[in-house]
C-alpha cells in the first residue's frame, strides 16, 4: 500500500464507554484518502459502535477524532455529515414512506431541482434502481433498500463513506452490484470503511483491514497480513471458521 | 320534515365551504404533530390571533382582508411560531425528552390560556367583525355566499400550495423526511432544528390563514379558536395523525358530516357527529383513514 | 432543569401570587362596609362581566360621595371567577368565611349564579343577582337569593303582543343548546301556545356553530311567519348574514342577546334593520336617574353604558334600599327587607319578588333595529318608534 496517501481520518485513542462497559477501547487508526478499508471482528467487538461514535450518534468518552485536520469529536451528526462523512446502517434507515427518488433528493446539496434530479437518477442507474424511482421505498425488497441507502449516502457528496454490513442478507446478484458500485466510486477517489462479516467480500475488496476484539484493535494490515495474523485467528476461533 | 333535492345540495355546498377551512387549519396541526410530535393544544389560539391580525389590519390600516392573509396574518403568526419554537418548545425538548408529547400538550395548553387572556386584556372580549362582501349568488335555486366562495378558493389554494411545496420543494422533502425519522434525517445532514423552527412557524401561519378567513364570515372574540383546536384534533385523528392528505380529506369529511347530519338528524347533533366519527375510527382503524402503520 | 423541577417552580409561582393576593385583601380591611362578589373578569363572560362590575363600581363611588351606606363608606371586594361556576362557588365561600364581607352581590350569568347561590344559601347570606334570570335558580326553594332582572318567561311577552296584533300565525324556534338560550326557547314555546301561534319548526344548534346554511334551508322550506332565535351575538350575526344570502325573510325576526348589543349593527350594517330583540334597559328611557347614570358612566368609563351596567347599578340600588330598610347589616333583617320592598330603579319596571325571591315586577321591553338605531317599540310608555312589520323581503330593502 502506498504510504504517501493523505490521512483523511485519524482516530487517536478513541474510547466509548456505556456505563461500566467499554465498547471501544483506546482505538487508534488512520484512514487514507482513496483507500477501501475493512473493519472486522467477532460479534460485539465494537465495530458499529465505532462508526456511531465517529459519525456523532454517540458521544466519544475519550480520545480524538481528526477529520481533515479538524477535531470533530462532539459535533452533531448533521455537521459531521456536512463536513463530508456519510454512512449506511446495518438495518437500512431509508425514508420508507417516500419514493425512491425523494430519498435521494432529500439529502441533495443545495442546487436547482433539475440538477438534483439528474444527479439522483444517475446514481439510481448505477445501483440499478432507475426504473423504480417512483416506487415507495418501503415496497423495495431488502437488498434494494440497502442499495438505496448506499446511493443516498453518496448523494450527499461525501469524501468518506462508512458502510455497515452492505451485503448482509443480500442476494448474490445484488452483492455484485454493490461491489461494482464501491469500485466505481473508489476509482473516482472515494474513501470507504466497510464493516462486513462476509470475508470473501472483505478480502477481495479491501486494501487495508482493521480487526477489533472486545473494543480493542488487535491487528491491522493488508488482507494477507491479517489472514495470517495469529491474534486474528485466535479471536475468530470457536466462532466462525470462515477466515 | 321532507327534504328536497335543493335543500340537500344547499347543505352539501355549505358543508364543503365549511370543510375547506377545517382542512386548512387541520393541515397546520397535522404538520406540526407529524414532524415535531408536539400536541399543539394552542392551535386554535393561533386561529384566533390570525383572525385578529386581519381584523386590526382592516380596521386600522384599511388593508383588504384577503391581502392581509398574505401580508399580515400569515407572516405575523409565522414569526410568532418561530419565536415560540426557538425559545420555548425547543427548551422543553431538552427538559423533558422522554415525556415530550405530554409535556408539549401541557405547555401548549398553558400557552393558549395565556394568549387568550392577553387578547381579552388588550383587545377586550368584545365581538369584532370585518364587514366584507355580504351578498350571494343564486344558481338554480342554490345560493352561494360570495364571501364563502372566496374563502373556499383561498383555503383550497393555500392547502394545495402547501401540499405542492411538501411534495416538490427541497425543503418540503426534507420536512417529510424529518417527520418520518428525525435521527436518520439528522444523520443525512438535514438541519432538523431549523426544520422544526420552520414547521412550527408554518403550522401557526396556516392556523392564521384559517382565522383570517373566519374573520370575514363570523364575529370573532378571544375564545373563538377553542372550537378549532378540538375539531382539528378530531380531523387529524380521523385522517391519520401526521397525514397531510388525511387532514385535507378529514376536514372536508367533517364539514360535510356536520352539514348532512344537521339536515337529516338535527343541527344539535352535528357536533356529536365529529366525535362519533372519531370513536368509530379509533375503534376500527386507529391509524386513521390515511394513516400508515408504524413510523 | 428536570421536568419535575419545572412543575414545582410553576406551583411555587402560583403559591406566591396567591399569598400576595391574600395579604393585599387583608390590608384592605378597615372601617368600611365590605361588599363581596365574584365576577367573570376573564373567560367566556369576560366582556359582560366587566360591564357588570362597572355598574357596581359606579354605584359604590356615587354612594360614597353621598356619605356612604348607614354612614359608612362601602368597598367592593371582587374576585375573578374566570366565568367558571365551580370557581365562583369557592370564591363566595372565601368571601363569606375568610374576607368576612358584610354584604354580597351576585356574579354574572345564570350558570355561575346557580352554583354560587348554593354557597350563599348554606351560610344564610342574602345575595342580590344582577346578571342572572334563569328560573332554575329560584326553583330550589332557596330563601336568600333575589332576582332583579325580568325572568325568562317575561322576555317576550311584548313581542307576542305585537305578533298577535299583526295577525301572525306560525313560528319557527331555533336556539343554541346552552342553558340560557334553551330556557328562552322554552319560554317562547309557552308564549306561542298561549297566544295561539302555531310552532311549525324547532331545532337546537350547537353553541358556537359556524354555519347555519342547513337550518336556514329548512326554515325556508317551512316558512313560518315569525322566526325566534335563542342566540348569542356571533350566531345572531351569522344567522342574519346567511338569511340574506339565502334570501330568507320571515315576517318577524326576534333574536336574543345579539341584537341588544351595538356590535350587532356594527357587524351587519343595514342588514341589522328590522331585527327585534328583548331590551332590559335603554339609555333613552325615562326612569328616575337614568340620564344622570348614563352621563356619569360615560364620564367614568369613556363609553356608552350597556344594559348590563345599568342592571348591575339597579341591583345595587335594591341593596341600598334594603339595607336602609333593615337599618343595620343583620343578614336576616336584610333578607326580610328584600322579600317585601318594592324599588324603582333604572330598569323600566319595579323591583318586586315572589316568595321564592324570583323577580316578578320587571318587564322586558321590545326593541327593533330601524335605520341603524335600536328603537324601543314596546311598551308604549317607553316606545321611541313604532314597530315596522312585516319585515320587507331582502330585494325590497334599500
Amino acid at each position: 500500500m502506498d504510504v504517501q496517501k493523505e490521512v483523511i481520518l485519524r482516530l487517536n485513542k478513541l474510547t466509548k464507554n456505556f456505563g461500566g462497559l467499554t465498547a471501544v477501547n483506546n482505538v487508534s487508526l488512520d484512514i487514507h484518502r482513496g483507500v477501501i478499508h475493512g473493519l472486522i471482528g467477532p460479534n460485539g467487538s465494537g465495530k458499529t459502535t465505532l462508526i456511531n461514535t465517529v459519525t456523532g450518534i454517540y458521544k466519544a468518552s475519550g480520545g480524538s477524532i481528526i477529520f481533515k485536520d479538524k477535531e470533530i469529536k462532539g459535533l452533531r451528526s448533521r455537521l459531521i455529515s456536512e463536513l463530508g462523512i456519510s454512512r449506511t446502517f446495518q438495518i437500512s434507515r431509508i425514508f420508507s414512506r417516500m419514493t425512491v427518488l425523494e430519498n435521494l433528493l432529500v439529502v441533495a446539496p443545495k442546487g436547482g431541482i433539475k440538477e438534483n434530479v439528474e444527479k439522483a437518477m444517475q446514481l439510481l442507474k448505477q445501483v440499478g434502481l432507475e426504473e423504480n424511482y417512483k416506487k415507495i421505498a418501503s415496497s423495495l425488497p431488502y437488498g434494494q433498500r440497502k442499495l438505496l441507502e448506499f446511493a443516498r449516502a453518496v448523494m450527499t457528496e461525501p469524501e468518506l463513506i462508512f458502510l455497515d454490513e452492505p451485503t448482509a442478507g443480500v442476494t448474490l446478484k445484488l452483492i455484485e452490484k454493490t461491489i461494482e458500485f464501491i469500485h466505481s466510486l473508489n476509482n473516482n477517489g472515494m474513501t470507504f470503511v466497510i464493516v462486513e462479516h462476509n470475508m470473501k467480500v472483505i478480502m477481495s475488496v479491501c486494501e487495508r483491514i482493521f480487526v477489533l476484539e472486545y473494543g480493542k484493535k488487535i491487528a491491522e494490515g493488508t488482507p494477507k497480513e491479517v489472514q495470517t495474523n495469529p491474534e486474528v485467528i485466535r479471536a475468530y476461533l470457536g466462532e466462525e471458521r470462515d477466515i | 320534515m321532507e327534504i328536497s333535492l335543493s335543500m340537500f345540495i344547499q347543505s352539501l355546498v355549505g358543508g364543503i365551504f365549511q370543510g375547506s377551512i377545517y382542512a386548512l387549519v387541520a393541515l397546520g396541526l397535522t404538520i406540526v404533530f407529524g414532524v415535531m410530535r408536539v400536541l399543539n393544544l394552542a392551535h386554535g389560539t393561533f386561529v384566533m390571533l390570525g383572525a385578529y391580525m386581519t381584523f386590526w389590519a382592516y380596521t386600522l390600516f384599511k388593508i383588504d382582508p384577503l391581502l392581509s392573509i398574505i401580508l399580515v396574518s400569515m407572516p405575523a403568526l409565522f414569526i410568532l411560531g418561530l419565536a415560540i419554537q426557538r425559545w420555548l418548545i425547543s427548551r422543553l425538548f431538552v427538559i423533558a425528552p422522554e415525556d415530550f408529547e405530554l409535556m408539549s400538550a401541557i405547555f401548549c395548553f398553558g400557552l393558549s390560556s395565556l394568549f387568550i387572556n392577553l387578547a381579552i386584556y388588550f383587545w377586550t372580549a368584545d365581538f369584532r367583525s370585518v364587514r366584507y362582501i355580504t351578498d350571494a349568488l343564486t344558481i338554480g335555486g342554490i345560493s352561494f355566499s360570495k364571501v364563502r366562495i372566496i374563502s373556499f378558493v383561498v383555503a383550497i389554494a393555500i392547502t394545495s400550495a402547501v401540499a405542492l411545496f411538501l411534495k416538490k420543494a427541497n425543503l418540503g422533502i426534507a420536512i417529510r423526511a424529518t417527520s418520518q425519522n428525525r435521527n436518520s434525517a439528522e444523520i443525512c445532514g438535514i438541519p432538523t432544528k431549523r426544520i422544526f423552527l420552520f414547521v412550527f412557524g408554518l403550522g401557526c401561519a396556516l392556523a392564521a390563514a384559517g382565522g383570517s378567513l373566519l374573520s370575514i364570515q363570523y364575529a370573532i372574540y378571544p375564545q373563538i379558536g377553542d372550537d378549532y383546536t378540538t375539531k382539528s384534533f378530531c380531523i387529524i385523528i380521523l385522517g391519520g395523525m401526521g397525514s397531510y392528505l388525511g387532514a385535507f380529506a378529514g376536514g372536508l369529511i367533517l364539514g360535510l358530516a356536520e352539514a348532512l347530519s344537521s339536515l337529516f338528524i338535527g343541527a344539535k347533533f352535528s357536533e356529536a357527529v365529529a366525535f362519533l366519527a372519531l370513536i368509530l375510527i379509533l375503534l376500527f382503524k386507529p391509524t386513521g383513514l390515511f394513516g400508515k402503520e408504524g413510523s | 432543569m428536570s421536568a419535575k423541577k419545572f412543575f414545582f417552580m410553576n406551583i411555587l409561582l402560583v403559591l406566591t401570587v396567591s399569598i400576595i393576593f391574600l395579604f393585599t385583601s387583608i390590608a384592605f380591611a378597615g372601617k368600611v362596609i365590605k361588599i363581596g362578589a365574584s365576577m367573570s373578569l376573564t373567560g367566556k363572560y369576560a366582556r359582560t362581566g366587566v360591564y357588570t362590575k362597572n355598574g357596581y363600581e359606579l354605584w359604590a363611588e356615587q354612594i360614597n360621595a353621598r356619605g356612604g351606606l348607614l354612614g359608612q363608606k362601602v368597598k367592593f371586594v371582587v374576585y375573578d371567577d374566570q366565568s367558571d361556576p365551580k370557581k365562583a362557588a369557592k370564591l363566595y365561600e372565601k368571601l363569606i368565611t375568610s374576607d368576612k364581607v358584610n354584604l354580597l352581590m351576585g356574579p354574572y350569568s345564570s350558570g355561575v349564579t346557580f352554583a354560587a347561590s348554593t354557597v350563599t344559601e348554606k351560610y344564610k347570606f342574602p345575595m342580590i343577582t344582577a346578571g342572572a334570570t334563569s328560573e332554575e335558580i329560584w326553583k330550589r326553594g332557596y330563601k336568600y337569593v333575589f332576582g332583579t332582572g325580568p325572568h325568562n318567561e317575561l322576555y317576550y311577552v311584548g313581542a307576542f303582543e305585537i305578533a298577535k296584533k299583526w295577525g301572525f300565525k306560525t313560528i319557527g324556534i331555533i336556539n343554541a343548546d346552552d342553558l340560557f338560550p334553551s330556557s328562552l326557547a322554552k319560554a317562547v314555546h309557552k308564549l306561542a301556545k298561549k297566544s295561539g301561534i302555531k310552532e311549525i319548526f324547532s331545532e337546537e344548534f350547537p353553541k358556537g356553530a359556524k354555519d347555519f346554511t342547513t337550518i336556514i334551508t329548512k326554515l325556508k322550506a317551512k316558512n313560518p311567519d315569525i322566526l325566534f332565535g335563542g342566540t348569542y351575538l356571533p350566531d345572531s350575526v351569522l344567522i342574519v348574514r346567511q338569511m340574506r344570502e339565502q334570501k330568507y325573510s320571515p315576517k318577524m325576526i326576534i333574536l336574543s342577546v345579539g341584537p341588544s348589543l351595538p356590535d350587532f349593527q356594527k357587524s351587519l350594517g343595514a342588514d341589522a334593520n328590522y331585527v327585534m330583540c328583548e331590551s332590559f334597559w335603554e339609555p333613552a328611557i325615562n326612569t328616575p336617574g337614568n340620564k344622570e347614570f348614563t352621563e356619569a358612566y360615560k364620564k367614568k368609563f369613556g363609553a356608552e353604558p350597556e344594559y348590563h351596567s345599568a342592571w348591575a347599578y339597579s341591583g345595587c340600588q335594591v341593596l341600598e334600599k334594603a339595607v336602609k330598610e333593615a337599618g343595620c347589616l343583620d343578614k336576616e333583617k336584610i333578607r326580610k327587607a328584600l322579600a317585601k320592598i318594592e324599588v324603582t330603579t333604572l330598569l323600566p319596571g319595579v323591583y318586586k319578588v315572589d316568595s321564592t325571591g324570583m323577580q316578578i315586577g320587571q318587564i322586558s321591553m321590545v326593541a327593533q333595529w330601524l335605520d341603524g338605531k335600536r328603537e324601543v317599540v314596546w311598551p308604549d310608555k317607553h316606545a321611541t318608534k313604532k314597530a315596522v312589520l312585516p319585515v320587507p323581503s331582502w330585494d325590497k330593502r334599500k
